[in-house]
Formats: structure tokens, sequence, C-alpha cells
């Protein structure tokens, strides 16, 4: 892993000279359907539990019920959030030589570069919420099948096919 | 303290509280490494339990929480010059036992839960679970609890814990059909429904929600770092979750005797 910390602007040019065969950045809307399933599904169950204070036994349970309520859909608005704009931080390149990640966050820029020789496969996930949209994650492995042993992951990609077919086609030629 | 370390130490925080499984996942590096990468490990993981043993236990050691055992209680308290500042250890460690407790009964559990499943992936992967979760989220729900049953102007809220707790081991008393009384504890009757104060309520929910990422913390562990399934994963939390239960058969079962 390579740390540059030459830009702290995603709009920069990357400072590597390669050429590139496609760049994207991940996709927040799976974060904000979450997000957004997770206020209302929370919202519905509070509206419910107000309207019917005995529900949990008593008004003083029913009362405790929804303050456990509002701190969770409140923990998860915070999570969700902090996720949104951290995936907007993000860019996935893929060059002639390999693939690239990169992430900038308040002036401290970090990337990760794994080469073709040394990629050993790859992984495709695509959960419910990614699959209404046509979005998946790309894990891209450099050993194994222990992700933890050096792997590049591209999540919410809108095209994952086409990054898996070029990446293979790197890696054929 | 280095910037690294500030910056690791509020990573955590924001970790565990908006992303468990960050929080109490493996580095699976070190797993597969040497012996002496290993024991690396082990070392960090007791400078961790340690380190946040210390923030539990050391505010309630200022704030003048613990009772120093008298020459009676503990025979080698005669050998020793009590000074405040032993007192102050030996108070800080009354203050650490409970927690340390838990920890280790949580490790045994747990590692127990993933033997007997045949899913174990090393007693450091146990470990590394039980310290984040026992250090982060156990340590959170006893603050919970001390601040409650410690603060005046709770009094209703920390009788609204204590009938729990009643009603938890009489529960138990029952079952066994034991002819038992607590000393100075009588049966709780009906729970109480109505008095607690809006920070009560928010607290017991706080309480509540401290004792749901424990739990969680523990699935994640199993899942993630021995890498198990759904059923085993909650097979192994119901493991960790029994301790108390089985806690109060045995003491009940010493109290007793085997003739209940």
């Amino acid at each position: 892993m390579t740390n540059n910390t030459a830009s702290a602007d995603d709009s920069a040019a990357p400072t590597t000279s390669k050429t590139v065969l496609y760049e994207t950045r991940p996709s927040f809307r799976p974060a904000v359907v979450k997000l957004s399933l997770a206020v209302v599904a929370g919202a519905s169950v509070i509206i419910y539990l107000l309207t019917y204070p005995r529900v949990l036994g008593s008004q003083q349970n029913t009362e405790i019920g929804t303050y456990v309520l509002v701190l969770v859909v409140l923990l998860l608005l915070v999570r969700y959030a902090v996720r949104i704009y951290l995936l907007k931080r993000y860019r996935y390149t893929v060059t002639e030589e390999g693939v690239r990640w990169e992430y900038s966050l308040f002036y401290k820029t970090r990337s990760r570069e794994l080469p073709f020789t040394k990629i050993r496969g790859h992984e495709f996930r695509q959960d419910r919420i990614q699959s209404l949209f046509g979005f998946g994650t790309v894990s891209i492995l450099s050993g194994g099948t222990n992700h933890s042993l050096g792997f590049i992951r591209f999540e919410n990609v809108a095209d994952p096919g086409e990054i898996q077919s070029t990446i293979r086609d790197q890696i054929n030629n | 303290m280095g910037r690294g370390t500030v910056s690791r130490a509020l990573r955590g925080i924001f970790d565990s509280i908006f992303r468990p499984s960050r929080f109490v996942r493996v580095n699976y590096r070190a797993l597969e490494g040497s012996v002496w990468n290993k024991f690396g490990q082990l070392i960090q993981l007791f400078g961790i339990f340690v380190a946040n043993l210390s923030a539990y236990a050391l505010p309630l050691t200022i704030a003048g929480f613990g009772t120093v055992p008298n020459v009676e209680q503990l025979p080698i308290l005669a050998s020793l010059d009590m000074s405040e500042e032993t007192r102050f250890v030996l108070r800080f460690a009354q203050n650490s036992l409970y927690l340390t407790g838990a920890a280790g009964a949580t490790f045994m559990a747990f590692h127990a839960g993933v033997l007997l499943t045949r899913s174990s992936r090393g007693i450091l992967s146990s470990l590394h679970t039980v310290t984040y979760s026992t250090s982060g989220y156990l340590a959170a729900i006893f603050s919970f609890v001390v601040y409650i049953q410690t603060s005046d102007q709770l009094s209703r809220t920390a009788d609204f814990l204590i009938w729990f707790q009643v009603a938890f081991v009489y529960r138990i008393i029952d079952m066994l059909g034991a002819d038992l009384v607590l000393e100075g504890v009588e049966r709780g009757g009906e729970m109480p429904s109505q008095g607690l104060s809006q920070l009560g309520q928010i607290l017991i929910a706080g309480l509540l929600i401290a004792c749901g990422y424990y739990v969680y913390s523990l699935y994640l562990g199993s899942r993630l770092n021995h890498n198990t399934s759904r059923i085993t994963a909650t097979l192994t939390v119901l493991a960790v979750l029994s301790t108390p239960i089985f806690f109060v058969i045995a003491s009940v079962i010493a109290v007793t005797g085997f003739g209940m």
C-alpha cells in the first residue's frame, strides 16, 4: 500500500501517468435507500407505540421502548449519513497495469494499487438494495480466499460487470 | 500520547458506536503470523483491556467508590502499609473486579461455544472478540447501572432495575423448587409500572441499547472472527447469555445443597 499525500482535491488529476481504462466512484444511492427505510420503519413503529401506549404492558414501558427506538433511529441516521459522506470521497480506477483505490478525507489521501500480475481472483457481491439499481461490490483479491490477505474493494459501483470484464481482459492479456 | 494514538482512540469510539463489525473484527495478518506475532497480539489485547478497564474503574475510584477490606477479611493486609495510595489501589482493584470477572466468564462461555460447535479459529480470535465487546459495551452497561444506582435523583429507576434482578433470581429459585429467600430482599411483587422520571427512562433505554450492542458484538465476533454460520453464532451468544443463569443455579446449590 502506498500513501500519497500530494493532493487533497478530489478533482485533481491522478498522480500516475498510466492509461486509465475505467474510472468510477461509488454510488451512495443504496445507502440513501437503506437510510430512508430505517427512518420510515422506525417512525412507523414509534407512531404505533405513541398511538397504543399500553402495548408493552404499561405506559412507562412503552415510553422506554419509544426512547429505545428513537435512539436506534438516530444512530442509524448518523451511521448512514457518515457512510454517504465517506462514499463520496472514494475513487476507483482500472489502468493498463492494475487496479487502484483512492480515498481522501480532511486533506489526507490514501491510495492502494494492485498490479494485474498479483491478482488471483475477483469476487462479486450484490445485496437486495444494490440489485434494485444494478449496483454491486467487486472485490479484487491478491491471494487465497481470505479478503484480509490483501484485496481492493470497489463498493456500490454502477457497472460491476464491466469492471470485472475489464480486469479479466487485462489479466488474460 | 502521540497523534496516532489519539486518532486511533477516536476511530475506535466511532467504530464502537457506528461500525461494531469493524470494532470487533480481528486482524487476520496477526493471526496467521509467527508465534511472536501472536504473542505480540496477546500483549496488545491485554493492554487494550487494561486501558479500557482503567477508563471504567478509575473515575469510580476517584469518586470514592469501592471499599478497602479489613484485616479480618484479608489477613495479608496486616503486612501492608495502608497509606492512601495503597487504599486507592485496593479500591481500584475492587472496582475492576466485577468487570474483570464478567469478562472472564464471557470469554469462557464464548470460546466454549465455538469449540463445542467445532468452529473455533483459535483462542486469539475469541480473546479479541471478548476483549473489545466487554471492555467497550459491557463496561458501558456497568457504567449505566452504577450511575443509576448511585444517583440520588434516580432512586425509582434504581428500584426498577433491582426489581428485574430480584425477579430473575427468584424465577430461577422457583424453577429449582428451592425454599430460599434472599437475605434482605423480598420478592418484588408486580413490576413497577410508573414513577420513573424522563431521565430515568432515557437511561434505561440507553442501558437496553448497550445490552443490544454487547449481544450483537459477540454475534459479530463469532461470525467474523471464527467464520461461523448464523445459527452457530446465535448458539455461541446463547452460551454467553446463559452464564448468569448457571451462576445463580450454582449459588442456590451452594447455599441449599443438592437436597433442594
